[in-house]
């Protein structure tokens, strides 16, 4: 699990973890629209940390300076992924499509600025290997074919690395909805 | 640089994410930064920032800054998928305040020679020790010009095509070969208009005269090599709609780039 | 170097005497203007302090009635028959007995502008000049302005913003020329604020821009703003759009549609907005974009000075968003002239021809007095700066 800030919102602690081999989806798939607090993302629709944290980002961003759309932190997660303002859309980022490989965001607005011992159990419904999460990680096993669709990235669009795919989500990301 | 303007910036950012103010234009300011906005990277990234201008009504004010913020943020997010062109990346956009995140291109050239925009380099150049006239030169020269043509070709304009915001990069400092980068699409647009390719083309033509006259000649012609070169890939829908922009070039020229107009 | 006192005036005297004519729209005007031979007009550019002497400024405006436009056929008419009365009464007021001998030169508006008024203004020029013998000079009118409010504000160079009923030019003055940097693509801004002022039917008494100043003022909501397209383009900026978009407003509000839902509230069925709200959100809108390219000119050419010449430049309103801007922008000023000098007239043709007559350019041949309506400020060889 990862628990960061970032520099422009101190007061925000974002925790990011990403599960392998999850046994429970089910379960989680039924509690994640009422009581789970933390966004369930399915990883295979998540090429890079980049456009992870680029949606995470606009989040806050919507919250301090504009409005969120959905109830809650978690809904808004999947919103800012997605590549529709629609946010029955959105669903698919969650797990509305079963997926054994999640991702756990959880942001949760503090008193003070600093990052004490992280809470290891926030995440702790959830069945699954533990796993790093980074590039290698994501991309290898990501479903691109369908991010492509979602985010209307068609064939003349041939990047020469991975990063420059990345580069067209977060782009994609950060123009939602504007 | 106003001080309101700066403390405005420095509040919005907290103290956590400091910023160097580097240039400000009529309506933007630019600052560096070596913190990401959202990923722990380190590194050097550029912050453009449209203040508030009091002079008129909050409204207008509003509305204006997030539709330009959001302009360029698009118009980045268009050129970046076409095969070829280069343009800075897109981090963030924070079109509610008229914050921009980019990427950082370029570096500071050998010698004190300044930031390695065109025309300080350029400059470099054209001074006792360099060889004007010489091949990386004039590659890089053809170079931008493909990039002006990769732009117009696939129907956008640049709007303020100075030799300032044209950015060179390469890939080590031993590296002899440039890539030239187009910067600063604040007044860029799509268009079909031949007008205002050509007058994209005058612009930068200009500017290279006024800053190197003695070899600006070569240098232009250089540049149209290059741009030519991309419209030429077409066949013959490609040497008539270049036709068509040179001869509109040639008459902006002649007229200055204003067009004549009625008192 | 150069040197204003060329050209020796005549008469044997130590002083300069011009007579303007002004008439390329809807104000004729007649002034005659003295410039006193300085010695340090001999070396260097000084030709924003001239220490002129404004001998006369008349003027005659054709007003049509509310609703209605000016056309070039009545316009020119009205030039004609308010011509000579004003040519004497200005020649009085300024105790000029004998023409002959006591004008240097007569300067006329040799474009822009309509073309019957203009041609029937350089009609009584020529006439004046055969009968007295005084050399013709002829003006470009956007120079006038130019030269008129330099002259008037001493400002040395700023980037000046013409604006009026025919024109809207963003100007800078760089080696010889009268650079234009930003202008309309479309039609000029006080053209935009005439035609408005006919469609909500106001008196063009005093002018209708005037008086669409005057319900700006009036709006008593303030803070909400009507939106209203923005159209500026780089440097330049367009207003055709913007004047269809609140002539339509303007005609629904008239004809009680209550069916547009910006104007008439959806339960109680009452007027949401206002003639003056109208005129505050057009005002404020185009304002906006015209500071906005004078600020990117400025920026350009690095200057932090202002000067606003043409009618439209005495509103209020105008000067105080440009003299924001310019405060804003490193402590910058804007420069304005009042209503005799802003409004067309006869004095900044008089000085802006002078001008050019010290520096020996004056008409040899009765064929270079043709008046044009088309006559961009960049063609014009400003020979009297550095």
């Amino acid at each position: 699990m990862i628990v960061s800030r970032f520099p422009q919102f101190p007061h925000y602690e974002i925790s990011i973890a990403l599960y392998e081999d999850v046994t429970n989806v089910e379960e989680l798939r039924a509690k994640a629209n009422s009581s789970l607090p933390f966004a369930l993302i399915n990883a295979s629709l998540v090429f890079s940390v980049e456009q992870l944290y680029s949606a995470v980002y606009r989040v806050l961003i919507e919250h301090t300076y504009n409005k969120i759309q959905t109830a809650s932190f978690s809904s808004e997660c999947l919103l800012r992924l997605s590549a529709s303002t629609k946010v029955s859309e959105s669903q698919k980022f969650g797990l509305k499509y079963p997926s054994n490989r999640i991702i756990c965001v959880n942001i949760e607005e503090t008193t003070d600025d600093s990052i004490e011992r992280p809470d290891e159990t926030i995440f702790e419904l959830v069945k699954g290997k533990s796993a790093v999460l980074e590039d290698e990680n994501l991309s290898k096993k990501c479903d691109a074919d369908t991010l492509r669709k979602i985010y209307k990235l068609d064939q003349t669009f041939q990047p020469e690395r991975p990063d420059e795919f990345s580069r067209a989500l977060v782009n994609a990301i950060q123009l939602r909805g504007l | 640089m106003s001080e309101d303007v700066l403390a405005k910036v420095y509040e919005y950012l907290t103290p956590g994410l400091p910023v160097v103010p580097i240039a400000q234009g009529a309506e933007a300011v630019v600052f560096t930064s070596e913190k990401h906005p959202y990923l722990p990277n380190s590194g050097k990234f550029i912050l453009k920032y449209r203040p508030p201008k009091r002079y008129r009504h909050p409204s207008i004010d509003k509305a204006l800054t997030k539709h330009r913020t959001i302009g360029e943020a698009r118009l980045l997010t268009k050129l970046f998928l076409i095969e070829g062109l280069k343009v800075p990346k897109l981090i963030a956009c924070d079109a509610y305040n008229g914050y921009l995140w980019l990427e950082f291109l370029g570096e500071e050239l050998p010698h004190g020679k300044g930031f390695s925009n065109l025309k300080n380099f350029l400059w470099m150049y054209a001074t006792d020790d360099g060889d004007p006239y010489c091949s990386i030169v004039e590659e890089t020269l053809k170079k931008v010009g493909q990039q002006i043509g990769l732009l117009h070709w696939n129907g956008y304009c640049h709007g303020d095509l100075t030799s300032s915001n044209i950015v060179l990069s390469r890939s080590g400092k031993n590296e002899t070969s440039w890539q030239p980068y187009l910067i600063d699409f604040g007044l860029g647009s799509t268009t079909d208009s031949v007008e205002d390719k050509g007058v994209d083309l005058y612009v930068l033509e200009r500017a290279i005269i006024s800053t190197h006259s003695a070899h600006a000649e070569a240098y232009n012609e250089w540049l149209l090599k290059g741009f030519s070169e991309i419209y030429k890939r077409y066949g013959d829908a490609g040497e008539v709609k270049l036709k068509e922009v040179t001869k509109r070039f040639q008459e902006v020229r002649l007229r200055g780039r204003k067009r004549s107009m009625i008192g | 170097m150069v040197n204003l006192n060329a050209v020796a005036p005549g008469g044997g005297r130590e002083y300069y005497v011009a007579l303007g004519l002004e008439g390329s729209a809807n104000k004729l005007g007649v002034g005659v203007v003295k410039h006193p031979v300085v010695g340090k007009h001999e070396g260097g550019d000084f030709s924003y302090d001239c220490e002129s002497q404004i001998l006369s400024n008349v003027r005659d405006t054709y007003i049509t009635p509310a609703g209605e436009g000016f056309l070039p056929r009545d316009t020119a008419r009205h030039h004609k028959n308010w011509c000579v009365r004003l040519i004497k009464q200005a020649l009085e007021e300024a105790g000029i007995q004998n023409a002959a001998k006591d004008l240097d030169v007569i300067c006329f508006t040799k474009g822009p502008g309509m073309g019957a008024p203009l041609h029937s203004v350089v009609v009584a020029a020529r006439t004046c000049s055969l009968l007295w013998g005084v050399p013709l000079v002829g003006v470009n009118h956007c120079v006038g302005h130019i030269e008129m409010g330099r002259e008037i504000t001493k400002a040395v160079d700023p980037v000046v913003l013409y604006v009026s009923g025919g024109n809207t030019q963003v100007i800078a003055y760089s080696e010889k020329r009268y650079r234009i940097f930003g202008e309309t693509l479309d039609i000029a801004i006080g053209n935009c604020l005439d035609r408005f002022a006919r469609t909500l039917r106001i008196s063009n008494y005093p002018s209708p821009g005037y008086n669409i100043e005057q319900l700006a003022l009036n709006c008593k909501k303030k803070d909400t703003l009507l939106e209203l397209p923005y159209t500026v383009k780089g440097m330049d900026l367009s207003m055709s759009g913007i004047l269809a978009y609140i002539d339509n407003l303007a005609k629904d509000l008239f004809r009680d549609n209550r069916k547009n839902r910006q104007l008439f509230d959806r339960d109680s069925d009452e007027a949401k907005i206002s003639v003056e709200d109208l005129c505050f959100a057009l005002q404020e809108n185009l304002f906006a974009m015209l500071v906005e390219i004078t600020e990117r000119a400025m920026a350009h050419v690095n200057s932090n000075q202002v000067l606003i010449v043409g009618g439209v430049g005495c509103n209020l309103r105008l000067q105080e968003m440009m003299q924001q801007m310019c405060q804003d922008r490193a402590n910058g000023q804007v420069h304005a002239t009042d209503e005799r000098f802003c409004i067309d007239n006869g004095v900044m043709i008089a000085h802006a021809g002078l001008l050019q007559y010290r520096m020996g350019d004056f008409v040899k041949d009765l064929s270079e007095t043709v008046v044009t309506q088309k006559f961009r400020t960049d063609e014009v060889y400003v020979a009297w700066r550095e």
